[in-house]
């Protein structure tokens, strides 16, 4: 694996610090099914069904601390189902994070579940 | 010639790598909380290839150190020397190390079993009572 060290990134018209480049990519992400088949990720070693609409996701290369961005979306059947985060400071650690699928405010399966994660790494 | 941060390393090996969908799942009831249903771990495709692979992911032991090491502070993992290719069976073993609590796999001193590694076929389609789910005690005995 060979590196390149640059400060910045340029199109020729407009440039970036390769800094945006790299705090602003997803540090991990899944896409999956209910029934617990992973279709695609990064930096996800598995993910744990722990019960109807709760999935954990365990991280590869862990964040450095609890404070990194999570997004959680859904879709139940062909209706967007809602999803929520359960931020309750239980639910999250610098190496799991649980996410939770409602879907009239219980929690319901999704058909397809997907978590992006965004932080410093440790 | 250094071998760079983990992340990297999974980056670089997701752009060559096709992905292994592992055909076992572990089942297992997490003693510290009795009255929830039995979890299902489901490996990661990408995660397995790296680990057939080789070269990309760090000692299973560094992750066990890392446990006990305060948010914000260093962590060995991600700089650690990868290891060998493992087998698909020594994948298995390795993530549930990683990530299975220690209660359920090294501590437990109870009768129940509480961990079993199963091919996938055999995790229930219906999950109508998804909830209730719990690992079947019968054991096969070898011959």
């Amino acid at each position: 694996m060979s590196t390149l060290n640059v400060s910045n990134i340029s199109d020729g018209t407009t440039t970036v610090g390769t800094s945006y480049v790299v705090n602003g990519s997803a540090k991990a992400w899944v896409i999956h099914n209910s029934s617990t088949v992973i279709k695609d990720s990064h930096n996800v070693s598995s993910i744990t069904d722990t019960a109807t609409g709760r999935t954990a996701v365990n991280f590869n290369s862990s964040f450095s601390t609890t404070t990194y961005a999570v997004s959680v979306c859904s879709m139940r059947g062909s209706t967007a189902a809602a999803s929520q985060f359960e931020d309750n400071g239980v639910s999250k650690t610098a190496s799991v994070c649980n996410s939770v699928y409602r879907s009239s405010s219980a929690l319901a399966d999704t058909n397809q579940g997907s978590v992006i994660c965004m932080g410093a790494l440790a | 010639m250094t071998h760079g941060h983990l992340w990297d390393r999974l980056a670089e090996a997701k752009s060559r790598l096709a992905p292994v969908q592992s055909k076992y799942r572990v089942l297992f009831e997490d003693p510290a909380t009795p009255d929830e249903p039995a979890k299902v771990l489901v490996p990661d495709p990408n995660w397995m290839a790296a680990a057939l692979e080789g070269n990309i992911l760090p000692p299973i032991d560094t992750y066990q150190r890392d446990r006990d090491v305060p948010d914000g502070q260093p962590k060995e993992h991600p700089y650690a020397e990868p290891i060998g290719a493992m087998t698909e069976e020594e994948a298995i073993e390795y993530l549930i190390m990683k990530d299975i609590p220690p209660q359920v796999w090294r501590d437990y001193q109870g009768n129940r079993a509480v961990m079993k590694i199963v091919p996938v076929e055999l995790i229930p389609s219906d999950r109508s009572f998804r909830n209730a789910w719990k690992i079947n005690q019968e054991m096969e005995m070898a011959a």
